[in-house]
């Protein structure tokens, strides 16, 4: 398989940052309760985990081993005030919305360990390449996670949509039901939805390694040597 | 000095003037941003995007709100510290008897999704609409008084509850007739 290819299978499913190595659980499980919200903040960690990648993969040759923890810090940390600062200019009330939650990005651990085990010790490209597909991984599980508890816990689908799209986007919202489930609002609903995709993932890894193990026992393919 | 000392010295000093430009940039526009995100929430609590709004003599910050030459109403800042996070700081419009006519909230640092209870339109706020200190008492029902707090946001819903009620009661030592407007 060539390089980028197994970076996407990782990040997307197989090293998924959210579902296999559930890091970053503080802004997944806490902005999550609307679709608009959680894509919002999926898309900036995106942005930033490209950035922070790309600076310390630049700068591996000065993280020395008693300031490289620090250092690795001080470029998230900016990268994230940065970002939240153009959010604020650019878009203000997504800001009103989950402003708190821009600057705890600097605590979601995907950063720190995508530029501990990858970045530092790769070249530009492979390091831009890792903090996409890590990126989009976290991404798609956080937009899918706040899309169900908002079907569940508002019945209602892209609420809030007119903060990033402009009040046009104001009757988007879809109306699913009328009888929304309080606590998958809440934050045990977003352990328990979480916990679901997790089972849900392992589920249909365990299902494909069985239909593998299964080719490999199919009489056809033993009797070959 | 050691170069990895050197190092982090210069680094956080690239990252200072980073963010110092980028904030340099951002900061009026976001100045900009809020002035209007105000002007249009204030516009539409009012219901009167016609009106004229005249600001109060300090120290009381609101608005004496008129149209055609006639008083409306009157507008009131309030906020508050006592939610879960932060300051809570919200308008509120009141007409001639010091009835609310609508409200809205302006900024919070509420717990996102649980604390949205607070936001402009909410089924939570419309509770307020129409209600005033001659028929009401802003405190919540399970603490006697006549609102509904939602389960989760407790603290939310009680520190709103009661930031409306001072508000209402600041509000009455405001001369309801507006001044007269400047030539």
């Amino acid at each position: 398989m060539n390089p980028s290819k197994s970076q996407a299978l990782e990040g997307l499913w197989q090293n998924n940052p959210a579902l296999v190595q559930l890091l970053g659980l503080c802004p997944l499980l806490a902005v999550s309760q609307t679709l608009v919200t959680s894509f919002t903040l999926g898309v900036i960690t995106l942005l930033v985990l490209v950035w922070a990648n790309a600076i310390i993969s630049l700068i591996q040759r000065w993280l020395f081993e008693d300031i490289r923890l620090p250092l690795q810090i001080l470029v998230i940390a900016t990268m994230v005030t940065a970002a939240d600062q153009l959010m604020q200019a650019l878009f203000f009330e997504m800001h009103q919305r989950i402003g708190l939650f821009i600057a705890l990005i600097v605590t979601n651990c995907t950063l720190l360990a995508r530029a501990e085990l990858f970045a530092r010790r790769n070249r530009l490209g492979l390091a831009i390449a890792d903090g996409f597909w890590m990126g989009l991984g976290f991404l798609w599980v956080i937009t899918l996670l706040g899309g169900i508890r908002e079907v569940l816990g508002r019945g209602t689908l892209l609420d809030g949509l007119s903060l990033l799209l402009g009040p046009s986007a104001d009757h988007w919202t879809l109306v699913i039901h009328t009888s929304p489930l309080l606590i998958v609002t809440l934050a045990p609903g977003a352990f328990l939805t979480l916990g679901l995709l997790v089972a849900l993932k392992n589920r249909m890894d365990i299902a494909h390694e069985s239909r593998q193990a299964n080719r490999v026992s199919d009489p056809i393919a033993r009797r070959k040597p | 000095m050691k170069p990895a000392a050197l190092t982090l010295v210069v680094a956080a000093l690239a990252a200072a003037l980073l963010i110092g430009f980028i904030s340099e940039w951002a900061k009026p526009v976001i100045k900009t941003n809020q002035v209007n995100y105000q002007e249009q929430v204030l516009r539409e609590i009012v219901k009167a995007p016609d009106a004229i709004l005249v600001p109060f003599a300090e120290p009381q910050t609101g608005y004496y709100v008129t149209r055609s030459g006639s008083a409306i109403g009157t507008l009131h800042k309030v906020s508050t510290h006592q939610g879960y996070n932060g300051s809570i700081d919200a308008w509120l419009a009141l007409d001639l008897t010091h009835s609310i006519i609508n409200l809205a909230t302006l900024t919070h640092q509420e717990t996102p999704g649980i604390g949205d209870i607070i936001h402009r339109g909410s089924t939570w706020l419309n509770q307020f609409v129409d209600t005033g200190l001659t028929d009401y008492r802003y405190t919540l029902r399970r603490d006697g008084g006549d609102f509904d707090h939602v389960t989760g946001a407790t603290i939310t819903s009680r520190a709103y509850v009661e930031m409306l009620g001072q508000g209402l009661v600041h509000a009455r030592a405001i001369k309801l007739e507006a001044r007269d407007e400047p030539e």
